[in-house]
Parts: C-alpha cells; structure tokens; sequence
C-alpha cells in the first residue's frame, strides 16, 4: 500500500517582481499593458513527476540543485500546493528539514527542546515523557539550563536533531541535514533513521552524499531539471547518476551546481580530482592525522611552460586552511603536455573532525592567467579516532580548524 | 472556518508553546520586563494629564483627568501592542513558515496573547490607580470580559489581514505605526465622545475602537451599562472584521511559503 502518492504533480513558481508596494504600483501599468499579466515570469519546479512509496520503504531523491528535490519536500510536508496533479500521504508526518527550528537563541535548551518539539506536533506528555531520552541522544546533559545562543553550532544541531528523531512519525522526511554535525554523531543519527525503518517508518531522503543514500535506501528518485529522471532499483541510478557526473567533470562542464564551478582559459584543464585513501582507494573520509591524497587528472591542449597547480583546502565554516602550490615547492614541470596524473599528498593531515573543500586551480608560467579553476572540486570528512583519554570529540567549529600535536614538558 | 478552526484546535499544545515562547521572550530580553508593560500606558497616561489637564483643559463629564485618560489607553494600548507585534510575526517567523507545517495563524495569535498578558500586568496598575482616586467599583465591571472579547476579535481582523498583507507588500510594517496614530486620534482617548460634533458622528461611530473604549469607560467609571446603541454596530463590525480577517489570512495562507 502506496503511503506517498505524487500523481502528475506540477509546481509552477512565480518569479516575484518584488515584494513592496512600489513594485505593485510601477508593475500594474505594464500588466496592463501586456494583457496576459505575468507571462515567462514563471519557473517550473516541477512538471508532471508521479512516484510513490510504500509503507517502510526508505526512497533517496538524488539530483542537482534545483532539480526539484526541496520543491518535493515542501510539497509532502503540506508547506505549500502544487499547481496541478494530486499529493496524497498517509499517517503522521514529521520533517527533518530545518533542525532546530523555532530555537529561540535566549531561551535554554530544556525549554527549547519543548519548544521544538510542540513545533514538529509532539504533545508535551510525549516530550515529558521521552526528555530523558532526547537530552541523553544529544549528549547536552550539562548545558540544559544554559541559553542555547551560548552552544556551538555542533551543540545546536545535536539537540535539534536529537528531539526531531524522537517524533516517531510514520513518515519521515529528512533533507540533507546529516551534512553537519561531527561523524559520531551522524552515524548515530543514520542509525537511528534505520531503526525508525525498521519499525515501519517509511523515510524520503534528500541527499548529495550517494554513498549516505546508497547505505540508507531502497529505492531511488532521479530528479533533473523538475522531472523525473529515473525512478526505480537504487544501485543503477545511483551508478548512473555518479556516472554521469564523473563524465560532466571529464568534459569541464558544470556538473552538481553544488560542487563545481569552473573557469579559465582553458589551454590545460583538470579531467578528474579524486581523493584517496592511503591504500589508494577513493574516500571521502580521512583520519585526523592520516594521510590524504588527492589525485588530480589533466589535460594540456598544447604543450604549455612551467604551469603552477595550486591546491587550496577550505573548512566548511569557511576558513581557508591552507594552500599549496607546485611552484612554492619547486616542483613545477618545465613543459606540461598531453594527459597526465598527478598526486598531491598531505601527510599526517593536521586539520580537526569536520567537513573541509577542495579547490584547485592551474596557473601559467608567470601565476597570472588562469587556465583552470575548480571551485570545491572535492569534498572530504575529517573524523578523529576515539581517544580513551577523553569523552568528547575535538570539533572543526569549536577546537579550531588545525591540530598541532604538542610535545608537553613539566618542568 | 469550522474546518480551520478544528485543525487550530489540533495544533492547540504548539500554540500554547509559541505563546509561551513570545511571553518569556519578551520579559526575558529587556532589562525592565513587566515594567514595559506599565510603564508604556502610564507614561502617556501621566503626559496627556499634563496637557489635556491642565494646559489645554478637556473636558472630563467630572472624572479626574488620569483615570479618564487610563481607563481608555489601558485597553487601546492592548490593542495598538498587538497590532505592532502581530502585523510583523509571520515574516520574522520566516524559517518556520517555509519549512515547517502549521497553522500559520498561530503567529499573529501568540502575538496577540502576548500583548494581553502585558495588558492584565497593566491592569494591575490600573486598579491601583483606581483606588488611590477613590473611585467606586461598580457592578457593571462584571461586563468587562465581553467587552475585551469583541476588542479580540477585532484585534484578530486587523491582524490577521494586516500580517498576510505584511508577506507580498513589506510596506505595511510601515504604514502600521502610522495607521494606528492615526486611529488613536479618531478614538475618544484624549476626548470624550461628547465633544464631536453632532455631524460627524454617525461617521466617528463607524469605528468599533470608540463604541468600545466609551462603553469602557461607562461601566469603568460611570457605573452605567454600555449605550448599546453605539456598542452593538461596534461588536457586529468586530465579527465581521474577524470574519473577513480570518478567511483572508486562510485563502492566501498557502501562498506565504512561495513567497517569502
């Protein structure tokens, strides 16, 4: 039995002129004018996509941005209407969209944690009743009183998350929001969406992460361009659809808005970054201190001299890390020409547990012109070993970006 | 509006949270608290005396000036707090509007809910004040509660249309202070009714805020029953207003994700 029912469904937004009354008044003349009002002022976020999901199924909507994917979600959760086509859900629906929603920054995590649970339809019997519980999953026990302005952001989505798992609906959907947080956690919080599953929660899960909807699915939604790409046995499409993208890096053209972004003259060109780990494998998650390659392909039109390839690392909270360069390191080739590969390893890997970015660039000979920029061509986890001397975690956003192991003397 | 007011009733528990959420909010981020709620009412309360006492004297029926001036800002600063907040919540609330889903009136309710708490803290003073000008308390008083409830219901048509109103055209936090100055002055709070010219009353009466801040001060002050001549057009434009407001905010509430 179909729990999610979408029947040609079509969401048409209009492009607003604006939202203030001078754009009212300077816009009536010309709808006047041009009779059929608002015309070509639309866009189409979705255009005749039907699916449906069984009761206990978990279905991974996967594409680019502005493929469609948030517009479903709204969608579901009743947030807004479709222009045409039908929407049917059955059972309790709760959203893991914005975590942490309605937070008040002055009041205190306890009252917040009640709060946000009224917020996403718990009764305060059901919270009274499960708070021992959410407090324990956040690992917040000592901060409850405290306004949660004064958390960290790691703290914020702990407790966020931490009550909207405890909802308990019968349909959940979840968009993305495992991309914050420390790993720990996160694997906790897969966890816990498997074993919602596996009580009969049937779960729509919107994610870049293919190998996070490749764990958690069953079934996936290939949204392009506001229809439905491919519907049906996760495995193909999400090949396919990693597939695809590794071709769109190979021919330099846009791929997942959300990673590249690419520009330059274009006489050498980047065909492929990847990261690996130290056996050599593609990763995405590296130790805190192991080491990280990364393996960047090129391609030279013609034979260009001594280019520079320059690596830049970024944290997610915005810091630029560090940067290196072939030149600074007296390792430029005298002539680039043809295909070639090259490796660029850092070892140990200093930087602390948490989400960092990739972007590289080729230079010419006298670092000005650019051939080739690829903005956040990879993305990558730091995640730190369970240390036995501590219970906590060092975090990106609250320990600093970079671990400089210190040598300690008393003297 | 049955259907809708059911789903509110669902949704009771989160109200009530969002309630309590606006209230602690707001005594908790300034330094005086509850002070603001008083201190609002009697610092204009404490002007107009001055002026409208003593320097431009206006008439009064005999009642003392401060109490004739508190018992009408009690109630319209009630109003004019709900209004201010209210207009503004849906836009301020924007993250949760677009992302969750909820009755979106819940806003403007809990704005509304808030200000009356800070009406029943000024309340307080208002007995006070009543009692230091020895005034006598009457049996008519027991027809408060009907009267504030025709004021909340006027207070929810305004708001309600005001605040989806306030989501496609930003200006109306704009024109909102304005407006209510304005109708502030068209409301016997300075002045009684008695003074506006015979001409213009049926026109002056057409504001619902004047039948019911006199019919205020008639069981407040005067120990007589509200005129129910001036306060039945009041309370049936209230229901109207509240009707229209409502079924506004319900026909476009779909729309505000989209939009903002």
């Amino acid at each position: 039995m179909a729990v999610i029912e979408f029947q040609n469904v079509t969401k048409r937004y209009q492009i607003a002129g604006g939202t203030s009354l001078r754009d009212l008044i300077t816009a009536a003349p010309r709808q006047l004018l041009r009779r059929n009002g608002a015309a070509g002022r639309h866009f189409l976020a979705l255009d005749g996509v039907s699916f449906g999901v069984e009761r206990g199924e978990v279905l991974g909507i996967i594409g680019h941005n502005g493929a469609g994917k948030t517009t479903i979600l709204k969608l579901l959760s009743r947030v807004t209407r479709p222009t045409a086509g039908r929407i049917n859900v059955q059972g309790r629906l709760s959203a893991l969209i914005e975590l942490g929603a309605g937070f008040h920054p002055d009041l205190s995590g306890r009252e917040n944690v009640y709060l946000n649970g009224a917020i996403l339809g718990l009764k305060k019997k059901d919270i009274d009743r499960q708070f021992d519980s959410i407090v324990a999953f956040s690992g917040l026990e000592r901060f409850l009183e405290m306004p949660v302005k004064r958390y960290s952001s790691g703290m914020y989505v702990r407790l966020g998350f931490a009550v909207a798992i405890h909802v308990e609906p019968e349909v959940l959907l979840v968009d993305e929001v495992l991309a914050v947080g420390d790993m720990a956690f996160q694997r906790k919080c897969l966890d816990k969406i498997r074993d919602l599953r596996a009580r009969g929660t049937t779960v729509v899960f919107v994610s870049h992460h293919m190998r996070t909807v490749e764990s958690l699915c069953d079934r996936a939604l290939w949204m392009e361009r506001g229809q439905v790409r491919a519907l049906g046995d996760l495995k193909p499409i999400v090949a396919a659809y990693t597939d695809e993208q590794n071709r769109a890096f190979a021919a330099g053209g846009p791929t997942d808005s959300q990673s590249p972004e690419r520009r330059g003259t274009g006489e050498v060109q980047f065909t492929s970054v990847r990261l690996l780990d130290e056996a050599g494998q593609p990763t995405d998650s590296f130790g805190m201190g192991g080491r990280l390659t990364l393996e960047l392909g090129y391609r030279a039109h013609h034979p260009v001299p001594a280019p520079s390839f320059d690596v830049a690392l970024y944290a997610d909270n915005g810091v630029r890390v560090a940067t290196a360069t072939t030149r600074l390191s007296g390792c430029t080739p005298a002539t680039l020409s043809g295909e070639g590969v090259l490796r660029c390893v850092f070892e140990p890997l200093p930087l602390t547990p948490g989400g960092y970015s990739v972007t590289v660039a080729i230079f010419d000979q006298d670092d000005l012109m650019m051939f080739d920029q690829w903005y956040r061509a990879a993305h990558f986890l730091v995640e730190m070993a369970p240390n036995p001397n501590v219970r906590w975690q060092l975090e990106q956003d609250e320990h600093g970006v970079v671990y400089l192991p210190p040598r300690w003397e008393f003297r | 509006m049955i259907q809708n007011l059911r789903t509110l009733y669902q949704h009771r528990e989160l109200m009530w949270a969002w309630m309590l959420r606006d209230i602690r909010v707001r005594y908790k981020q300034s330094l005086l608290g509850a002070a603001w709620a008083v201190l609002q009412p009697l610092s204009i309360m404490a002007v107009f005396s001055v002026i409208f006492g003593y320097i431009v004297p206006v008439p009064t029926d005999g009642t003392p000036y401060p109490v004739f001036s508190y018992t009408a800002l009690l109630p319209w600063t009630f109003f004019s707090t709900a209004i201010s907040f209210a207009v503004p919540s849906l836009v301020n609330n924007m993250s949760l509007v677009t992302k969750v889903y909820m009755p979106r009136e819940i806003f403007p309710l809990a704005a509304v809910a808030g200000s009356f708490v800070d009406f029943l803290v000024a309340a307080v003073v208002y007995a006070g004040l009543m009692l230091a000008y020895r005034m006598p308390v009457t049996v008519t008083l027991i027809a408060v509660p009907a009267l504030l409830l025709i004021q909340v219901l006027l207070t929810l048509g305004v708001v309600l249309f005001a605040a989806a109103l306030n989501v496609f055209y930003r200006d109306v936090r704009f024109l909102v202070p304005l407006g209510l100055q304005l109708w502030m002055y068209a409301t016997p709070i300075i002045y009684p009714v008695s003074v506006v010219p015979a001409w213009l009353r049926p026109l002056y009466m057409l504001n619902p805020m004047t039948g019911l801040i006199e019919a205020y001060r008639a069981v407040a002050l005067y120990g007589t029953w509200p005129d129910w001549a001036s306060l039945a057009p009041a309370a049936g434009l209230s229901v109207l207003l509240f009707v229209f407001g409502y079924v506004y905010f319900k026909t476009v509430e779909w729309q505000f994700a989209d939009i903002i």
